[in-house]
């Protein structure tokens, strides 16, 4: 069983008491962010360094990371951009960027049948000054735009309507499992990323 | 064997259970759980001809499995039941064409890919139709897609069985923590998992707690994400069986499993796993 004994919610620091040793983690939680500490350190922790006490137990780490996430995008959830701000990215991306959406829209929006979705930022992307001065920028970005036209207007894959008993017992969860695996080229995701 | 024992065990105390056997490069559940039979004559078909008829000929899958499943146990007295789907007609060279035949990259990474509806649909065919209260999996060592169908889209309880050298451990490390992750990243319910040193052998000479201490805290060292770190408080156990190793049978069909070890450390796999009145019922 681990103990959250302190955290500092803002920042994702917590102080973790585990088999009676304290350890700090920090974001992005890997091994390194994982330091040991003194009673004094925490101590010093919240008397100076604006820790909050707590006292919650969790059965594993992963169940104590995920809530230190959930309490960092909590604190953080004034600063998402609208969507008129990111309508405004889409339009200003340096062609790096611009490549990295169109590679989204053809490996994860046009597969899964998001022909209105994938229309709506291929049309935002005609507008920035990136793509209409790249030749190879433009033929990709008509290219995709004619093939969301021809996918047509309705986005929702039929998987529900085909597998209608997964629906039943699972829920709609179950079926959008296969995007996400298909996306991912595993269904067990073995080793590090290169 | 520990997969065949469990289900017997299981019918005897009144339990419905369903097997399916998804080694199917390796497929034997059907030796085990019909022994004596000719398994050529008990089905025709199995997972490997369920899972052509969809990938391959592009089939209208069937309302019903009875074609695919057979019954194998039925204890009147207690209502206990058994059902099998086996891998197949192992012994033909059909099953051996149809499993090679199957492109497991067009079943779940092609565009409109429906493999993983498909194998929850299985699953759910087998609630519906059979009624089981344990399904029984039997899963490929080693990473193939239908192992991970097999560990992460169908279970929730998954039994690791692992040996003692450091290559089956290094392997089995990164398969239970890409579990963890995986389960974890598509937000599906975490699995219980069991972790079961295998083929430990009974002598006083073996240093059974240092054995299971080391392991265990190999298992538990810290991962490069903190988040999958494993932290197993306890590690089971199936010993070794010298009289197996002469002529593999069943230990609760044998007759002599009350003086076997192996059979008490099924039992206690088992205890991890059902509810304590399955087995002591009142």
């Amino acid at each position: 069983m681990l103990r959250l004994r302190a955290a500092a919610w803002e920042d994702g620091y917590g102080v973790v008491e585990d088999g009676g040793a304290l350890f700090l983690v920090r974001p992005p939680y890997r091994k390194a962010n994982k330091v040991a500490i003194s009673e004094s350190d925490l101590e010093a922790a919240v008397s100076k360094h604006g820790f909050t006490a707590t006292d919650q137990t969790f059965a594993s780490w992963a169940a104590l990371i995920e809530h230190l996430r959930r309490r960092f995008l909590d604190e953080r959830k004034g600063q998402v951009p609208d969507s008129d701000r990111i309508k405004k990215l889409v339009e200003r991306a340096p062609t790096d960027v611009v490549a990295s959406y169109l590679d989204r829209i053809e490996v994860e929006l046009l597969p899964r049948r998001q022909w209105r979705a994938a229309n709506g930022v291929l049309a935002h992307l005609l507008r920035n000054p990136a793509v209409r001065q790249d030749t190879n920028l433009l033929d990709r970005v008509s290219a995709l735009l004619e093939r969301t036209e021809l996918g047509g207007d309705v986005d929702a894959p039929p998987l529900a309507e085909d597998f209608p008993l997964v629906e039943e017992l699972y829920g709609r969860v179950a079926l959008e499992l296969g995007d996400r695996i298909r996306r991912e080229g595993q269904v067990l995701p073995m080793g590090s990323a290169a | 064997m520990l997969l065949a024992n469990v289900a017997k065990y299981l019918c005897r105390f009144g339990q419905k259970v369903f097997a399916l056997d998804f080694d199917l490069e390796a497929p034997g559940l059907h030796y085990k759980l019909i022994p004596g039979e000719s398994p050529e004559a008990v089905s025709k078909l199995g997972a490997v001809d369920y899972i052509y008829s969809f990938a391959v000929e592009d089939r209208p899958r069937p309302e019903s499995l009875s074609e695919y499943v057979v019954e194998v146990e039925r204890n009147e007295n207690v209502g206990g039941l058994i059902h099998l789907m086996r891998a197949g007609n192992v012994p033909t060279a059909e099953y051996w064409r149809r499993l090679a035949r199957i492109n497991w990259h067009d079943v779940f990474y092609s565009d409109g890919a429906r493999g993983v509806p498909f194998f929850l649909e299985l699953k759910a065919k087998i609630e519906k139709e059979f009624s089981p209260d344990y399904l029984l999996i039997d899963s490929r060592t080693g990473i193939t897609e239908i192992g991970g169908v097999a560990t992460t889209i169908l279970p929730e309880v998954i039994v690791c069985l692992l040996l003692n050298n450091r290559e089956n451990l290094d392997g089995a490390r990164e398969v239970l923590r890409s579990i963890r992750r995986t389960r974890r990243q598509r937000n599906q319910p975490p699995a219980i998992i069991l972790p079961v040193v295998a083929r430990l052998p009974a002598s006083e000479e073996s240093n059974e707690a240092e054995v299971l201490e080391t392991v265990r805290d190999f298992l538990n060292e810290d991962a490069p994400e903190i988040e999958d770190n494993l932290s197993f408080s306890e590690l089971l156990v199936l010993h070794t069986e010298p009289r197996l190793e002469v002529k593999e049978t069943l230990l609760i069909d044998s007759g002599t499993s009350s003086d076997s070890l192996l059979f008490r450390d099924y039992i206690h796999v088992l205890a991890k796993v059902v509810p304590a009145q399955v087995l002591m019922p009142t």
